[in-house]
């Protein structure tokens, strides 16, 4: 759907789900300001997209992953983090096992060097960042 | 096949030197470097400029690499992981043997000398596992004396023009880094922190840092290494440490500093963010980050522990 004319809006009542409403929040590309850290939504019909902070308060993200099963192309998943603001050592390491699972690598098209820095220190065989503007 | 004095020895063969003439120098590098390629050895050479152009004079070095001794000692951290990847290269290229002479740096040639004794007590597991044997000579002429002081207790074997011997002062390396003393205060920090955050999560820390336009003194790398630095300082506080945190920060002309304090005892790892993880390991990577991109990383323990990260300008991590 990601790649049609098409918008919805998902409301989730917080007084039903109560905190199980961040497992849901997390897997919409946009929410409203402070409702989750992080996303993890479809860019196109290839791509996993990444938005906000993953840091501490992202431990929901591995089973983002897993939820969102982003498609492995080739052998790669491509993740577009051009939205995220911040990914740290854990969530680079939860991506790179899920890829290990999918018997995948992961190339993360980032425009921050930082990240691109800290997968070369960590020297993750599965992640690749592919620096753009 | 290892040769020399090393022959026997598995692992790390880390030795001194204490050298108080060019000549001496020579006569004890000298062997070193032609026996390493007599014998097919990988024979690197990593000293200061003056020691370098000192070998090249004196001794035959055809076949031995010279490294950039003052650009490969800049910072403990990155050191460590460069020659780590380095030994394992050449281990996979089929090395029995690795040769290193460095320069260590230290007072008598301008640089701080508490990241370094640690660096010289922690290299002794962190090279461990390369059949490296590691010259690390000395100058009494201008090496202080508490310095020398470290480096016989930091290396189990002393190298000299006489041959090769055992260091009867060499400690246990964590005995060593447990009984170090705390590190130098930084002047900046006794001036009034330009921000203060009472429990701070690593978004708000990386906010502070933002607000406080630490890029204007760093430029934009140095910012998101201090960023990535100070945010896995927070997160150690929280997963490791005990309420309550505090995050203060210091901007200078020519440096940014933060510091992270909580009331829990701190590590216990003497060796932790100086040798990395193992990477099967879930956790344990947060400090070792933060010595690759910082310029210097100090921590105090005692009344809690604090954690001070320093990122100076101009300084980018290699």
């Amino acid at each position: 759907m990601t790649t049609l004319p098409f918008a919805a809006l998902c409301a989730y009542d917080r007084r039903a789900l109560g905190a199980n409403v961040a497992e849901i929040v997390c897997m919409q590309p946009i929410t409203n300001e402070g409702a989750s850290p992080f996303g993890v939504y479809a860019r196109g019909e290839d791509v996993v997209g990444l938005r906000g902070h993953l840091d501490i308060g992202s431990d929901l993200f591995a089973d983002a992953l897993v939820r969102a099963d982003p498609p492995v192309i080739g052998g790669i998943i491509t993740v577009d983090a051009t939205e995220l603001a911040f990914i740290d050592h854990r969530a680079l390491l939860a991506l790179a096992a899920h890829a290990r699972r999918r018997r995948a690598g992961v190339v993360v098209r980032s425009p921050s060097p930082g990240t691109a820095r800290l997968v070369g220190l960590l020297d993750i065989d599965e992640l690749r960042v592919e620096l753009v503007a | 096949m290892r040769t020399g004095a090393a022959a026997d020895h598995t692992g790390y063969f880390h030795e001194t030197a204490f050298y108080g003439s060019d000549d001496e120098f020579v006569a004890i590098v000298g062997p070193f470097l032609r026996d390493g390629v007599a014998a097919g050895e990988p024979t690197i050479v990593a000293c200061a400029p003056a020691n370098t152009a000192l070998l090249r004079e004196a001794v035959d070095c055809t076949g031995v690499r010279f490294l950039a001794g003052s650009g490969r000692y800049v910072r403990p951290g990155p050191t460590i992981h460069a020659y780590r990847s380095m030994f394992g290269d050449l281990v996979a290229a089929g090395a029995d043997q690795i040769r290193v002479v460095g320069d260590v740096p230290h007072p008598g040639v301008g640089m701080d000398w508490h990241g370094w004794a640690r660096y010289e007590a922690a290299i002794n597991i962190a090279y461990d596992e390369f059949p490296l044997w590691g010259l690390c000579p000395y100058d009494t002429r201008t090496a202080p004396a508490s310095v020398l002081d470290d480096v016989a207790c930091t290396h189990p074997h002393v190298a000299s023009t006489s041959g090769h011997h055992h260091s009867d002062r060499y400690l246990d390396p964590a005995s060593f880094l447990d009984a170090r003393s705390a590190p130098p205060v930084d002047p900046v920090e006794l001036t009034e922190p330009h921000t203060i955050v009472l429990d701070p999560d690593p978004r708000s820390a990386r906010a502070a840092l933002h607000e406080a336009g630490v890029d204007r003194v760093l430029g934009v790398t140095g910012a998101a290494n201090l960023a990535l630095a100070t945010s896995e300082a927070v997160t150690n506080a929280l997963v490791h440490g005990r309420p309550p945190t505090t995050l203060r920060l210091w901007v200078s002309d020519d440096r940014v500093i933060t510091t992270v304090t909580d009331r829990g005892p701190g590590p216990s790892d003497p060796f932790v963010g100086l040798v990395p993880a193992p990477t099967d390991q879930p956790g344990g990577r947060g400090l070792w980050i933060a010595n690759q991109v910082c310029s210097d990383v100090a921590a105090f323990h005692g009344d809690g522990f604090r954690l001070r990260l320093t990122v100076t300008a101009g300084e980018d991590a290699p």
